[in-house]
């Protein structure tokens, strides 16, 4: 299946995505602006610039997270953010990550002591006029809260519940991928198991397609099953202009040549208008970067120095 | 003074500030480091003075053991490089979760671009939610380290826009409101805190993590060159100063050239930033 293909098929809009935290599918990103899809909310333990990029035209417009990581460089995105075009309440990267474990588990809320004692607790933060409301509004009518405080029943101290959360989609980039796509993923993780788990349809891009007897000499890195992940792409640089361990760093300089064009509305338009509706997809997105800055530059980016197991892990049975 | 100690002038107030935040991080310690400056600070502690501290980001590394000199510190909590040397390379239920929350923490290094009078910590807007001045990223994981690590180092330069009486928003509860403000509000106790800035590190006044004592902020050390004065102008309240009062040793040699090396040409300490 293809970028295109998997976007067709499996995001609508006003779909609640898990947008991923640090191994971002920029390939899939890229996609979902091109095709136009409206209205989404974006959910991650924190959120990146690619959300930046799919706010501008309103592909994305509720945000729950807990950090806006490097989005708030774009003056658009602060000015959505002020005046309501993007709505959003804000957890933390840890609840964040336990409200998409517990829509994994099958859980309707999961418990933390992240907020106690701090202004996330007032009616003023949970249901300020910008805030999700709508999104929790129940059949009766009645607003449900983000979050809430209780005692608990078994001891009487004071804990939270966080409600679970169950993305209809969630696009991310990993190291390697099956055909069946049992994907495999290693480096600083995040929140991107259980953003699996607990999304409806997975949108896997892959930067190396590798056959099941890969997968199967180290299952250990394996974070989704096969029969959990709904489309997988092959897409070498598919986390470009973000890194991805083992393979690439982030892209720095983009941030000065062309992610930079973020900052402002009219720059944030050149920069959709040339790099992803003036793409056919992310190779060709690839091959224009490699056209305008050098093949030299994008490799320069290229992680030399890889650590290859001194002693490989020893699975065997008789 | 001895002359390993850099004279005046020729460091800057920042790089003091990231090295006097490093000095309160303890070897042998399982750390855990947030956003920003505290990734450098924590780094050098590294190199420098505590080589067996356990350097986690809340993304899911622990134990970041760099092996080459050269390499620079971090640049984010989800920094690609956190990998190198690992004890643990997993996530955020095993960084936030089980070692945070927890409690095998003992000590975290957190940035905020606000501290109120009793330790509280905004990393969410200045001015007021409806109507702020100026949005911020969120609390991150600084809320979860908040509410369950022992012993918070926090750093960000003394400015009036940064010290409160009480912060414009509460995203990580220090002691909250004084005696008692952490378990009334069903917090363990917190302590003991510092705050290390551009100027001057400040600890806090309670001997038992915020059950006893005023739990205020109390001013502990002075960099040299700086008035205690100047301290007061800035901090907006009536600010306690410790009966020990010391100035603070300046940067040894050592300190400012690991510093300068680990920032790489001002990775962290940006220019006209801080």
């Amino acid at each position: 299946m293809t970028a295109r293909e998997a976007v067709e098929r499996f995001v609508n809009d006003g779909d609640t995505i898990y947008s991923g935290f640090n191994i971002i599918s920029f390939a899939l990103t890229n996609e979902i602006i091109r095709q136009g899809i409206k209205g989404l909310k974006a959910v991650a333990g924190s959120v990146t610039p690619n959300v930046t990029m799919m706010s501008i035209d309103g592909n994305v417009n509720r945000i729950e997270t807990g950090y806006l990581s490097g989005t708030l460089r774009s003056k658009p995105f602060q000015e959505m953010m002020r005046d309501g075009r993007v709505k959003w309440n804000d957890y933390t990267n840890m609840t964040i990550t336990l409200r998409l474990m517990a829509g994994g588990l099958g859980m309707p809320f999961i418990c933390a002591n992240s907020f106690l004692g701090t202004d996330y607790l007032l009616e003023e933060t949970m249901n300020h006029t910008r805030s999700l409301q709508e999104d929790r509004r129940r059949e009766d009518g009645s607003i449900a809260p983000p979050y809430a405080v209780i005692d608990s029943p078994f001891d009487g101290r004071k804990a939270l519940l966080y409600p679970a959360l169950k993305p209809d989609v969630a696009i991310v980039h990993c190291q390697r991928a099956d055909e069946e796509g049992n994907v495999q993923v290693w480096g600083p993780m995040a929140d991107t198991k259980w953003g699996l788990w607990s999304s409806k349809n997975v949108l896997v891009t892959a930067e190396e397609i590798v056959p099941r007897s890969v997968i199967a000499t180290e299952p250990h890195f394996t974070i989704a099953p096969g029969f959990k992940v709904s489309a997988v792409i092959h897409e070498p640089w598919g986390s470009h202009p973000g890194g991805l361990n083992g393979h690439y760093r982030a892209d720095r300089a983009w941030y000065e040549l062309t992610g930079a064009g973020m900052t402002s509305w009219e720059g944030a338009r050149e920069y959709l208008n040339e790099w992803i509706y003036g793409t056919e997809d992310h190779a060709d997105y690839i091959s224009k970067y490699k056209e305008r800055f050098g093949e030299d530059l994008l490799e320069s980016l290229r992680v030399k120095d890889i650590m290859t197991p001194e002693q490989p892990a020893r699975y065997g049975w008789r | 003074m001895s002359s390993d100690f850099v004279e005046q002038g020729q460091y800057t107030s920042a790089e003091m500030m990231i090295i006097a935040t490093a000095r309160q991080v303890r070897d042998g310690e399982s750390t855990i480091v947030g956003m920003g400056p505290p990734l450098l600070s924590a780094a050098l502690a590294k190199y420098h003075h505590a080589p067996n501290m356990w350097y986690c980001t809340e993304s899911g590394p622990l134990d970041w053991i760099p092996t080459r000199r050269e390499l620079p510190a971090p640049l984010g909590i989800a920094d690609h490089s956190l990998t190198q040397g690992a004890a643990l390379s997993g996530d955020m239920v095993d960084a936030l979760g089980a070692f945070v929350n927890g409690g095998w923490a003992q000590s975290a290094v957190l940035q905020a671009a606000q501290i109120d009078r009793f330790g509280n910590l905004n990393t969410m807007l200045a001015g007021t939610f409806e109507d702020p001045t100026r949005r911020l990223p969120g609390t991150g994981g600084n809320a979860d380290i908040g509410a369950s690590v022992q012993r918070v180092i926090s750093t960000m330069p003394l400015e009036t826009r940064r010290f409160k009486e009480r912060a414009d928003f509460r995203t990580t509860a220090g002691y909250i409101d004084g005696p008692g403000g952490r378990s009334d509000a069903g917090l363990a106790p917190q302590g003991p805190n510092r705050c290390a800035t551009n100027m001057c590190v400040f600890g806090f006044d309670t001997e038992d993590g915020g059950v006893t004592g005023s739990c205020e902020m109390v001013l502990e050390e002075l960099f040299p060159g700086v008035a205690l004065e100047e301290v007061q102008a800035i901090v907006p309240w009536d600010l306690k100063v410790s009966r020990d009062l010391i100035y603070a040793d300046p940067p040894t040699r050592e300190e400012l050239d690991l510093v300068r090396h680990l920032d790489d040409g001002g990775n962290h300490l940006i220019p006209g930033r801080y």
